[in-house]
Formats: C-alpha cells, sequence, structure tokens
C-alpha cells in the first residue's frame, strides 16, 4: 500500500537515460527477484502455523502422530468439532464473545467518534487542557492498576458480569485522539457551517458530518477495537468464574485443559472455529486497516 | 483552517457563527458548551473511576496483607521488602529481560528488514506478504499458544519430528527452562512481526525517493543507502517501535500464562513480573498453586511501575545521546 507511491520517480527515466543510473535499474530489478527469497521463506514460516491449525483440526489424533508426519488436511473436522460441542460450553462462548465484542466495540467507536469529532471541531473553555490531559493518560502504565482495578470490580459487584470488560475502557483516550486526528484533517469547517445554517443541532450535525465524514476511520477503528475485544484474556480470565459466562480464549483454555492430553485434534477444531471470524473480517476489510494501521499502532 | 469554531445551536440561531464570545459572557459561555462537556465527559469520569482511583487505592492495597477474604492486616513497608528482598521478583524481573531480549528485539530486526524489502519499487506481491506477515496479528494469543504448544511438543510435535529426520534427538521445548523461554518469544516474534513491519513501512513511505536517487548516482551500494539514508530517516519511527515495544515487552503476561497451562514452568521459567501480580491476586481463573496476597500483588504492581519509569529514562537518556542512532 505504501510501495506504489514510490513508483512516480521512474516515470523520470526514460528522459535522461544516463548509463549508471541504468546499470542500477537493471541490478534493481535482478534484486526484486532476489528478495522473493528470504520473504518466501519467512511467508512459508509465517504462514505454518496456520496451515498445521487446519491439518490438525481436520484429521484424527492417530492420523496427525505417523512417522513420518502427514501435512494435508484431513476429512475428520466434523467429527472434532462435534466434539468439541459435546465436551465444552463453545456455542455460550462464541455467542458470549459475539455479545462482549458488539456492544464493547460500538461503544469505544461511539464515544471515540463522539469526543474526537468535538476535540477537532468545537471550541471551549478549556478544551486545549482537557485533550493534553487526555494524552498524558495514554502514557500510563497499565499493569500497576490491576490489583485494585479487580478489588473495586468486587466491590461494585461486576465480578462474574460482564460489566469490567464493557464499561471501564468504554471511551478510550487512544480511540479519541485518534479520531480527532481524523477529524482534523478530513472534516472541512464549511461542512459543519453550512449545517448550521440550515439549522441542524449539535446532534444533527454529529450524525450528518461528523459520522460520514469520519467513515474510513471508524471502519478501521472498529476493526481494531473488534480484535482486541475478541482476543481480550486477561480480565475476563480475572473477573469470570462461571463457564457459561466466559468468553472464547477462556473456552478455549478450558478446552485445552479437558483434551490437551486426551485428544488434541479436538482442541484445535475449536480453535480454528474461533480464530476464522476474525481472519475473514481482516481479509475483508485488508485495506482499510493496513492503511490505519501506523495511526493504530499507537495503542502499543 | 481546522481551529475555526463551531458555536452551539444558539449561537448558530443567532447567525453569529465562528466567533468566540467576548471574556465578560465567560461564565454564560461554559454552561452554553453543555454539549460538548458531556460528549467528552464519558471518558474523563471513566478514567477518574478506574484510571486514578485505583492508583491511590493501590497505595492502599501495598500497606497491607489481604487474601481477599479475611480481615486485612496492615504491614507497613512489609510488602516492599517482599519484593525486593523476597527473590521472587528478581526471577520474575530476570525472566522478563531474558524474554524480551530473545522476542522483542528480532521483531524490531525482523520488521524492519521486511518493510524494507517490501518496499523496494517494483516488488511483486508485496500486498500479498503484508497481508500474511499481518495476519497473526488478530488470532488471539490462547489460538497461538494451542498451536505453538502442538508443534513444540516433545514427543509429537512436529518440530522435534522434522528435527529427528535429520538424526537431532527430541529438544524438550516445553520441559526445559531455556526452551520455555525460547518458545514464549517465537510465540511473540510471530504474533507482532507484521504489525511493527506495517509501522516501518508507513514510515519508509514518507521518506523522500530522490534522496535514494540521489545517493544512488554518487555509487552509493544497498548498505550505504540504508545506513545513510533510510536509517536516519525512520529515526521518529524506529524510536515509536522502541517505546511502545519495551512497554508491551515489559508488561508480558498473556503467553506464559496460556503456554505453560497457568503454571511457570521449569525452574520458574516463564514468570514474567506481570504474571507474578496476577497470580497473587489469587481471582478465579488463575489457577495458581501460591497463597494470595493482594497487598503483595499490589506492591508488585509497583515495582512494574518503576522498573518501567526508568526504562523510560534509560530509553529517553541513550536517545538523546546518539542523535544519530
Amino acid at each position: 500500500m505504501s510501495a506504489p507511491t514510490l513508483l512516480a520517480e521512474q516515470a523520470t527515466t526514460p528522459e535522461h537515460p544516463t548509463p549508471p543510473r541504468r546499470r542500477a535499474l537493471t541490478r534493481h530489478r535482478m534484486g526484486n527477484y532476489l528478495v522473493h527469497v528470504p520473504l518466501l521463506l519467512a511467508a512459508v514460516l509465517f504462514a505454518f502455523p496456520f496451515y498445521w491449525l487446519v491439518v490438525m483440526a481436520t484429521s484424527s489424533t492417530s492420523e496427525i502422530f505417523t512417522s513420518p508426519p502427514r501435512l494435508v488436511p484431513g476429512t475428520k473436522f466434523g467429527e472434532n468439532f462435534a466434539e468439541v460441542l459435546s465436551g465444552s460450553p463453545f456455542l455460550f462462548a462464541f455467542s458470549n464473545s459475539v455479545f462482549v465484542t458488539v456492544v464493547g466495540s460500538l461503544l469505544q467507536v461511539f464515544f471515540a467518534a463522539l469526543g474526537g469529532f468535538v476535540f477537532a471541531k468545537y471550541r471551549f473553555p478549556g478544551r486545549d487542557k482537557l485533550f493534553g490531559l487526555l494524552v498524558v493518560t495514554m502514557a500510563l502504565p497499565t499493569g500497576v492498576a490491576i490489583v485494585p482495578n479487580f478489588q473495586i470490580y468486587a466491590n461494585l459487584g461486576w465480578l462474574n458480569t460482564y460489566w469490567p470488560l464493557l464499561v471501564p475502557g468504554a471511551a478510550s483516550a487512544f480511540g479519541i485522539f485518534w479520531m480527532r486526528q481524523a477529524a482534523t484533517a478530513s472534516i472541512p469547517d464549511e461542512l459543519l457551517e453550512a449545517a448550521r445554517v440550515d439549522g441542524a443541532g449539535f446532534w444533527r450535525v454529529f450524525r450528518h458530518v461528523g459520522l460520514p465524514g469520519l467513515s474510513s476511520t471508524i471502519a478501521a477503528f472498529t476493526v481494531f477495537q473488534v480484535m482486541w475485544n475478541w482476543n481480550e484474556y486477561l480480565w475476563p480470565l480475572l473477573v469470570l468464574s462461571d463457564t457459561d459466562l466466559y468468553t472464547l480464549p477462556l473456552a478455549l483454555q478450558l478446552l485445552k485443559g479437558a483434551y490437551g492430553s486426551v485428544d488434541y485434534s479436538v482442541v484445535m477444531a475449536g480453535t480454528l472455529v474461533a480464530t476464522l471470524p476474525l481472519v475473514v473480517l481482516f481479509l475483508i476489510f485488508r485495506r482499510t486497516v493496513m492503511s490505519h494501521a501506523s495511526a493504530g499502532a499507537i495503542k502499543g | 483552517m481546522a481551529d475555526a469554531a463551531v458555536t452551539s445551536r444558539t449561537g448558530a440561531r443567532r447567525g453569529a457563527p465562528s466567533t468566540t464570545p467576548a471574556p465578560r459572557r465567560r461564565r454564560g459561555g461554559v454552561l452554553r458548551h453543555w454539549r460538548e462537556y458531556l460528549a467528552i465527559a464519558p471518558f474523563y469520569v471513566l478514567f477518574l473511576a478506574f484510571g486514578l482511583v485505583p492508583l491511590l487505592y493501590a497505595v492502599q492495597l501495598s500497606t497491607i496483607s489481604w487474601d481477599g477474604l479475611a480481615d486485612p492486616v496492615f504491614v507497613g513497608l512489609d510488602q516492599f521488602r517482599r519484593v525486593l528482598f523476597g527473590g521472587e521478583f528478581g526471577v520474575a524481573l530476570v525472566n522478563t529481560v531474558v524474554i524480551f531480549f530473545m522476542g522483542q528485539v528480532p521483531v524490531v530486526i525482523g520488521a524492519l528488514v521486511a518493510a524494507v524489502l517490501l518496499s523496494r519499487r517494483g516488488l511483486r506481491g508485496a500486498g500479498v506478504y503484508q497481508t500474511l506477515f499481518f495476519l497473526p496479528q488478530v488470532t488471539s494469543v490462547v489460538a497461538i499458544a494451542v498451536v505453538f504448544q502442538s508443534l513444540f511438543s516433545q514427543s509429537y510435535g512436529i518440530v522435534n519430528r522434522l528435527l529427528s529426520m535429520v538424526g537431532i534427538g527430541p529438544v524438550p521445548w516445553l520441559e526445559s527452562a531455556w526452551g520455555v523461554k525460547v518458545v514464549i518469544a517465537l510465540m511473540i516474534i510471530w504474533q507482532t512481526t507484521g504489525y511493527f513491519m506495517v509501522i516501518f513501512l508507513a514510515g519508509l513511505a514518507a521518506i523522500d525517493p530522490a534522496l535514494y536517487e540521489a545517493a544512488t548516482l554518487d555509487g552509493a551500494g544497498g548498505v550505504q543507502r540504508f545506513f545513510h539514508i533510510t536509517l536516519p530517516m525512520l529515526r521518529p519511527t524506529i524510536i515509536f517501535v522502541l517505546v511502545t515495544g519495551t512497554i508491551s515487552g515489559f508488561q508480558l503476561f498473556t503467553q506464559p500464562q496460556v503456554l505453560l497451562n497457568g503454571g511457570t514452568g521449569p525452574f520458574d521459567s516463564g514468570l514474567t513480573m506481570m504474571y507474578l501480580q496476577v497470580r497473587y491476586l489469587g481471582s478465579s481463573g488463575s489457577g495458581t498453586a501460591v497463597f494470595p496476597d493482594l497487598g503483595y500483588a499490589a506492591a508488585i504492581g509497583w515495582a512494574i511501575f518503576v522498573v518501567l519509569v526508568v526504562l523510560a529514562a534509560v530509553n529517553a537518556a541513550v536517545l538523546r545521546r546518539n542523535r544519530r542512532l
């Protein structure tokens, strides 16, 4: 996505075909074939765990443990997954994960878009100081707050509920920061003025100017939040003890505990089904995510 | 342009666009902006409740000894003494540092190399490589641990079976102190390299191609161009990657916890600082064999905080001394 920007420079070549330059270009083209060697090697290494997941999830345990190892997918996925369903609260966990991910992401995206839009496009007393405070909070290490936060959730009666997964992170500094950047860069003030002249109030300006203007950033931020919510492990592990409330990562741990030493193919089948939705989501939104990933990186 | 203000509805009705309220109307101004304050309020309310209050609470917690059930006992600075001299925290700190160097350092170098290769002009399939390298980022650590446990299992793992074909005996990856660290580092490398690669790609795209052109005309080779143009121009990106990589690397928890099934591995070799803290929290899912002590866990939290502050200071000092990297 960034490579094509360098292409423009080649267009000037025919006008001044100086010899050193041509030699350099030829060398460059040869180099382009050569760099495929390390890249392909790395690609195989990066793809292999995914491939192995598919192979194991579709084979029976005895098929995998042959020597030499069988490296092609099998046909036993149905049996393995049936075992996943009967041996763990997998369907519960899947719907729990969908619920937590959808509600959590909606809240995070809404508050981020609203807050970012207001910081970027409205002027009010104390705005810059408040925003500075928000930026400072992003640098605070979160690790020190685990014990007190856990105790606060306990005092609120939030253990064994989804509140700790939904409420504390609903309005993230990172999300507001990101949306403010996007709104500053991509929503012209003229649009807001026009909406106001038409008599649109605060809320309607946000809905009809803010949300459409931020749509691509909202798409990218949503994918990131879905990713983080779907895979969140620490807090579900700490606050959820009722297995019916388990999200997918916890259910996989449970499955691993129960079948890990008996039938690893079953664990793999569950893992595959838990992983697939995000892989598909990512492939669909690949371009949006990759072009916004450097902004998303701020999360760290 | 970005700063041109938009007044709220009342202002708009009077047809007075883009003007800030006069100073004498300031009090009314604050009230007039209640919608704006309400829109940004959720963040500040939540930060107060779940970011600031916990910090104060953590101070109090670290002065008591408490299993979460019986009456807490005030112990003064004993918990901090236990952190400093109890031995456990030192082990966890060393483990964290070792895994950091085994995992995070190759991640940064690998991501940089991959980004430089992928940003070559006219490289075919660059998008496919990028997608493939980034894809592990969307998988959960639990899923990764499941797969890596299988890959590196001693008797049936595919890695050992492939190694045995070339005559290398079974390697006790998950049964030895160093093996556990290697597998954790490999999990980190596999999952996060693509993420940092994308950041480096964005940084590389911002470098003016004319710089490379000029250097090539002056006869600079690929290696020279890398060290004299790419690295210096990437400095802000590299700083960002180092800072975020350090913060996340030193708060490592999920990988060892999941890979070792809630245990700490042979000779506690997978016990990181965060993991130690969570173990003493003794909550439902952590499956620990230690006697929970919330006060001790809170003191460990402060120790991690101090380590991160020291690292930030060291980072800043090194970067200041080494302006040219």
